[in-house]
């Protein structure tokens, strides 16, 4: 063995730099069009329906007004960040790109680190453009364009929210997506599955709220207050997001990857 | 510089891999043949760390694969080429592998043109043809110029001259002081490239020789003036032989120069005297026939 092979040995034990596998799944991110696509849209629905929201109101309508109006016109943007998390979770799996990254990176647990991270950073700057876009949405529409000192105030406050029901959303989503390494049940069981658990509170005497995302959603971002309390947001939140996330961890590290 | 010692792996009751110990030195080219599911594609999936043997170990330069954190430029493998991405572009793929493997743009650039996808660089994976993929698999695969270079199939869908190509490029790999496994069902492509033969079967090794070795036979061909004077001769001196239908003479059990000595005690000409030579395909049958009768 030469001296070069026993550099590159030694070198090559130490794990792949966090940063560079963070750039290399954002540069992924870029290259999958059903993840530029899906994060296009997001922008989309939420800046259409961001005007259609402040659209019916006064010249110079008060910040808690712009606020209140913003916040509910963004629920097409944050909704659609469960499915962007979800193909991001599911997409290396299916695409052959998991199996290409980890035959130069083996550390399994580190690369979806690195995926959930890279997400979030997509999901952050994303979240600042839609905030860009509905701030001068808004602006636009109040005061003929002229300005609004309510607009800025009152989409400044809704934004903080907005980030937080993102987060959860790409987060639950990116679980789900990376747990079952597929895209249709991770789906069903976000949008569908989570809209009937408000049916379920009388027959199982409010044990649903448990498992209530929505709520709990809701209740994380501050938009309505946890009517009972912080233990079934956090039960909610541990059920969806951590529980599917230690089912991911736990398949990736036992199992083939192909 | 890559072994795999007393390596076990099972899929459910299935047994894939039982007991495989195998040593590859820099410098040579393994070729792995066997049947569909004998265990070779999995076999080399435990080299990177794709598949985890349940028993036994894999090294690289004497370090279990699983101690690595970074393979980028030790071992560099090309797998199924149907599971690319199908809607990135090569030059998406090579770029971001060659992020991942701190390897310089132009490198990208280079493999590109190597195995003829420059002009094809930008379009997406899923429009290319299989041998197109199979050639970007290959790209892949020699990017950062690894010193373990792990090939699986990689002759699948490609034409003859990308198959020429491929032969070139393995062997200035493997000139280069690098070690290259490579499977392949394409035996007398194999036979060509590889300086010695691994038969798998049912997820053992069955045969284990150098090319060499495997393809010289223990028969004489020999072509003479006089064939059936010789044959004659031959036979008294209690030797097999064999008269084939274009005059050439199969003698076996015997050495050249024993055939030579007879010949000129007999004072008979001979035209041509050399050692059979067979096929890897033949030798493959035989040997995964025996050992499907043991």
């Amino acid at each position: 063995m030469t001296t070069n092979d026993k550099q590159l040995l030694a070198g090559r034990r130490a794990p792949m730099p966090f940063t560079r596998l963070l750039r290399v799944q954002l540069r992924a991110w870029r290259g999958q069009r059903g993840m530029v696509w899906l994060t296009g849209l997001a922008v989309l629905v939420g800046v259409v329906a961001v005007m259609f929201g402040v659209s019916s109101l006064d010249e110079n309508p008060a910040a808690s007004l712009v606020e209140e109006k913003f916040g509910a016109a963004s629920v097409g943007f944050t909704l659609l960040w469960l499915a962007v998390g979800v193909l991001a979770g599911a997409a290396p799996f299916r695409s052959g790109w998991a199996g290409m990254v980890l035959s130069v990176a083996p550390r399994r647990l580190r690369w979806l680190a690195a995926s959930y991270v890279s997400m979030i950073v997509w999901a952050a700057g994303t979240t600042l453009v839609f905030g860009t876009l509905g701030w001068a949405a808004v602006t636009a529409f109040l005061a003929g364009g002229s300005g609004s000192s309510g607009a800025g105030l009152g989409v400044l406050g809704a934004m903080p929210a907005v980030a937080v029901k993102v987060l959860i959303a790409a987060t639950v989503g990116f679980a789900l997506g990376s747990a079952a390494r597929s895209v249709a049940i991770p789906l069903m069981a976000g949008y569908v599955a989570t809209s009937f658990i408000p049916f379920l509170d009388r027959p199982t005497k409010g044990l649903s709220r448990l498992i209530d995302l929505d709520s709990a959603t809701e209740a994380a971002a501050g938009v309505h207050a946890a009517p009972h309390g912080i233990g079934p947001v956090v039960a909610a939140l541990v059920l969806w997001a951590v529980v599917p996330a230690a089912i991911a961890a736990a398949r990736l590290q036992r199992s083939d990857v192909r | 510089m890559l072994n795999f010692e007393d390596v076990s792996k099972s899929f459910g009751s299935t047994r894939a891999l039982e007991q495989v110990t195998l040593r590859l030195d820099p410098g040579t080219v393994v070729g792995l043949v066997g049947h569909n599911g004998a265990g070779k594609s999995t076999l080399m999936r435990t080299a990177v760390g794709l598949t985890r043997p349940d028993r036994g170990r894999v090294t690289v330069g004497g370090v279990a694969v699983g101690q690595f954190g970074n393979l980028a430029g030790l071992v560099g493998a090309s797998f199924d080429a149907s599971t690319l991405p199908g809607g990135w572009s090569a030059l998406t793929a090579l770029q971001a592998t060659a992020a991942l493997s701190g390897i310089p743009a132009e490198r990208v650039r280079e493999v590109l043109a190597m195995v003829g996808l420059t002009g094809a660089a930008k379009r997406r994976t899923k429009t290319y043809s299989m041998g197109m993929r199979q050639r970007l698999a290959i790209a892949l695969a020699l990017l950062a110029q690894p010193r373990v270079l792990i090939l699986d199939e990689p002759t699948n869908a490609l034409d003859p001259t990308a198959c020429h190509d491929l032969r070139t490029w393995i062997r200035k790999h493997a000139e280069a002081g690098n070690t290259v496994l490579v499977s392949s069902h394409n035996l007398p492509e194999l036979e060509q490239v590889a300086d010695r033969v691994v038969v798998m079967q049912k997820g053992r090794i069955v045969r284990d020789a150098t090319t060499s070795d495997l393809l010289t036979g223990n028969a004489s061909l020999v072509r003479a003036e006089r064939p059936d004077l010789l044959r004659d001769q031959l036979r008294r001196a209690g030797h097999h032989t064999e008269l084939l239908d274009d005059g050439v003479l199969r003698v076996t059990g015997t050495t050249s120069t024993e055939i030579g000595r007879v010949a000129a005690t007999h004072r008979l000409v001979l035209s041509e005297l050399s050692t059979e030579r067979r096929q890897l395909t033949e030798i493959y049958q035989l040997v995964t026939m025996e050992g499907t009768r043991a």
